[in-house]
């Protein structure tokens, strides 16, 4: 279904790059390579692995240019989690339903 | 007055709230013993976790087939809360019971704490005061838990 957003963010050094590129400075929204792997204790090869990973799983989208790629946050990859809590939304008032029936139902 | 109604205050929980008409005692008891949260909740799975959890089957309702549900903190009567753990990730559902003015049980309950990745990352909105464009339509970052 959805599980590649959900393993992709899995791995901490992913999710970080994810989220640097989610928040950007100001009103930058692309990012390239050397910029999202500042402050990082991984190779570059290692931080184009987790963007590749990222990509796959939709969170992110890539721009070529030249021998440059540069990253921003894809505008619906984080719909599963977001339809993740809506599903629980919709969820608990049905189940205070049943659970006021229960109470009808049960002794003392 | 019953009311219940979903909200939705920091973006990254559910809540609702509604009156009971049974005691905080009986509501308490239905939300803790097990063979009555399958009546009401989600139906149980046949084989029970090893270390006393519940297991639930959420399928029938659009959720996970299987959902680990495991107690966190329970004061008697008053507050009850669960770790729920699906495979998506984890989250935590809180019961919280207080007398109703009619004499009945005014219930609380708060599913929050969406976590990614073995709760290292949760839902969040973006901070207050920090401008952000476009960076995802809904609104919802990921704030990695220090």
């Amino acid at each position: 279904m959805h599980a590649d957003v959900f393993r992709a963010l899995a791995d901490p050094t992913r999710r970080a790059v994810f989220e640097r590129l989610a928040r950007p400075d100001e009103a930058r929204q692309e990012m390239s390579v050397s910029e999202l792997r500042a402050g990082f204790a991984v190779s570059q090869p290692a931080i184009s692995q987790h963007l590749a990973v990222l990509k796959g799983a939709g969170l992110v989208t890539e721009r070529r240019q030249g021998r440059h790629a540069y990253y921003r946050v894809a505008p619906q990859g984080l719909g599963p989690l977001v339809d993740w809590v809506a599903r629980y939304r919709a969820f608990w008032p049905g189940r205070i339903e049943k659970l006021k029936d229960l109470l009808k139902e049960m002794e003392g | 007055m019953s009311a219940e109604t979903p909200k939705q205050p920091n973006g990254e929980s559910v809540v609702v709230e509604c009156e009971l008409e049974a005691p905080p005692e009986k509501v308490w008891r239905a939300l803790s013993e097990p063979a009555l949260l399958a009546r009401w909740l989600l139906p149980t799975r046949a084989v029970a976790p090893a270390d006393g959890a519940l297991a639930f089957d959420g399928e029938a309702e659009g959720l996970a087939r299987r959902i680990d549900c495991r107690l966190l903190d329970a004061e008697p009567n008053r507050r009850l809360s669960y770790l729920w753990r699906e495979p998506a990730g984890e989250s935590v559902v809180t019961f919280e019971l207080s007398d109703s003015a009619a004499g009945g049980t005014w219930l609380k309950v708060v599913h929050g704490g969406f976590t990614v990745g073995g709760a290292q990352a949760r839902i969040a909105p973006p901070l207050p005061g920090r401008r952000r464009k476009a960076a995802n339509d809904n609104g919802l970052i990921l704030r990695c838990a220090a």
